[in-house]
């Protein structure tokens, strides 16, 4: 057997190690865009991404329609029975949204500028990091088509997470679920009172959100349903993130902790919609007005 | 021309990792496990055992890179230790004679040095809070479960794959030896 450890070969461990430590070090940084050749690998990486993933997901998607197919018919006796209750909601949702627009003009408020107001447009997810250290997706949407850094991303269910990086033909996507310090939502409970809070991290073994900073004075209720309180500047106002399963009070004994278990499922994500906030370069009839 | 079916071996294996694996990953339907597919790095530490240690770091660098590139944001994390762990089984290989279960066992070992470093590094730059327990038992031992068996399958094509390749060079070598005197 060589011997394993030359002199040469040991400074060459120790040169890399620190090249590693200094690599780690400039990408940890807070970096607004990546580098060139960066998006260039992730976005010609994401295409042949595509080509695999979306065959398999048919796939899957073939199965699991197999077998929703048993449990098919007492689901349509159900739906059937809620179908005449929904026409009565959206009749009674559009004499109240006429209200409502009325009662703002009457007001002079421009709805535009309200914190609920945003717009969406759909994207499918076309990779996610294998080892889940990092919860990050890759959607098949990019800078060419309107996304920007830090945009909202929800599934019909609830939010899931924002977009961390934009290239050109594709983007990454943050879960909430990735532990990070900068990875925050302001949010709120909407029952009689509303209550605000922040989201700050992930609980990875017990599967909640940490909604923090509650007074503990107000009370939240398990069961309560949170959602985005739009303050925070990157979120509207009225994203479902999901429901308070547990709260405690924190050990200083001023504010509570209510844990939230997300409304969507983090690891059963096929479409996505990215919301738009901003809503000024997007073309209204590409995405659809989203209805509080 | 071997040496292209290697590389585009590799490349497929890391494309299946983030995509069609992740399809079928166990957490999608409600198990409370995590199998991470480490098959790019099974191969890579396979590379330094039969063609030689040099070979598995330059292999490793190559796709730990890429690795790091399109599945976290921190550039060097997978392309040291992938290329480490080739390094130091390409060398351990040295002491046994290979066969299927030697080499079950070293791919394994190397397969634990990465993921072992990439989580002590991980919990270190407080990009996970996962404890000791849970990694161990929820995500190590059935991931290891899962690249062992990948291993046992690959065994035999990339073993033949990798021993043409290391005779062919050894005929370059000595035919540019040769034409060197």
């Amino acid at each position: 057997m060589p011997q394993f450890f030359s002199n040469k070969r040991l400074i060459v461990l120790l040169v890399s190690i620190i090249i590693l430590v200094a690599l780690i070090g400039t990408s940890m940084k807070e970096r607004d865009a990546l580098t060139m050749p960066e998006q260039f690998f992730k976005d010609s990486i994401g295409w042949l991404q595509s080509i695999f993933y979306k065959p398999a997901n048919s796939v899957a998607g073939l199965f699991e329609s197999i077998g929703d197919m048993k449990d098919m018919y007492e689901e349509n006796e159900l739906l059937k029975s809620r179908l005449n209750e929904f026409v009565a909601v959206s009749e009674e949702l559009k004499t109240v949204k006429k209200e409502n627009q009325d009662l703002k003009s009457e007001l002079n408020i421009d709805s535009s500028t309200g914190l609920s107001n945003y717009q969406t447009f759909h994207a499918n997810m076309i990779a996610r990091s294998p080892d889940r250290w990092n919860d990050l997706l890759t959607i098949d949407k990019g800078e060419q088509d309107g996304v920007e850094a830090d945009m909202a991303v929800a599934t019909p269910d609830g939010l899931i997470g924002k977009v961390k990086n934009v290239q050109p033909f594709s983007s990454t996507v943050q879960l909430v679920s990735d532990v990070d310090r900068t990875n925050r939502i302001a949010a709120m409970t909407q029952e009689d009172k509303n209550v605000f809070g922040t989201i700050e991290g992930y609980d990875t073994e017990k599967e909640v959100l940490l909604f923090s900073k509650i007074p503990v004075d107000t009370k939240v209720e398990k069961g309560q349903t949170v959602i985005t309180a739009g303050n925070g500047g990157i979120f509207p106002r009225g994203v479902v993130i999901g429901e308070i399963v547990d709260i405690e009070t924190d050990n200083v004994g001023t504010t509570q902790t209510a844990y939230v278990k997300p409304a969507s499922d983090l690891y059963d994500i096929n479409n996505v919609m990215i919301i738009d906030r901003g809503a000024q370069n997007v073309n209204p009839d590409e995405g659809e007005g989203e209805e509080e | 021309m071997r040496r292209f079916f290697l590389v585009g071996t590799l490349f497929v294996l890391f494309l299946l990792e983030g995509t069609v694996f992740q399809v079928f990953a166990p957490e999608q339907y409600g198990f409370d496990f995590q199998l991470i597919p480490r098959f790019v790095t099974v191969i890579v530490v396979m590379v330094g055992m039969v063609l030689s240690p040099a070979y598995g770091v330059l292999y490793g660098v190559v796709f730990g890179l890429l690795h790091d590139l399109i599945y976290t944001d921190l550039v060097g994390v997978y392309m040291f230790g992938m290329s480490v762990a080739a390094y130091i089984i390409g060398y351990l290989s040295k002491v046994f004679h290979l066969n299927w279960f030697t080499t079950l066992i070293l791919g394994l070992l190397g397969v634990t040095l990465v993921e072992f470093y990439v989580y002590e590094l991980f919990s270190l730059i407080n990009v996970t809070d996962v404890s000791f327990h849970s990694f161990f038992y929820s995500r190590y031992l059935p991931s290891l479960l899962l690249n062992g068996i990948f291993l046992l399958i690959v065994y035999y094509p990339v073993k033949r794959l990798l021993e043409d390749l290391s005779e062919s060079r050894r005929q370059e070598n000595q035919a540019k030896r040769r034409s060197f005197l």
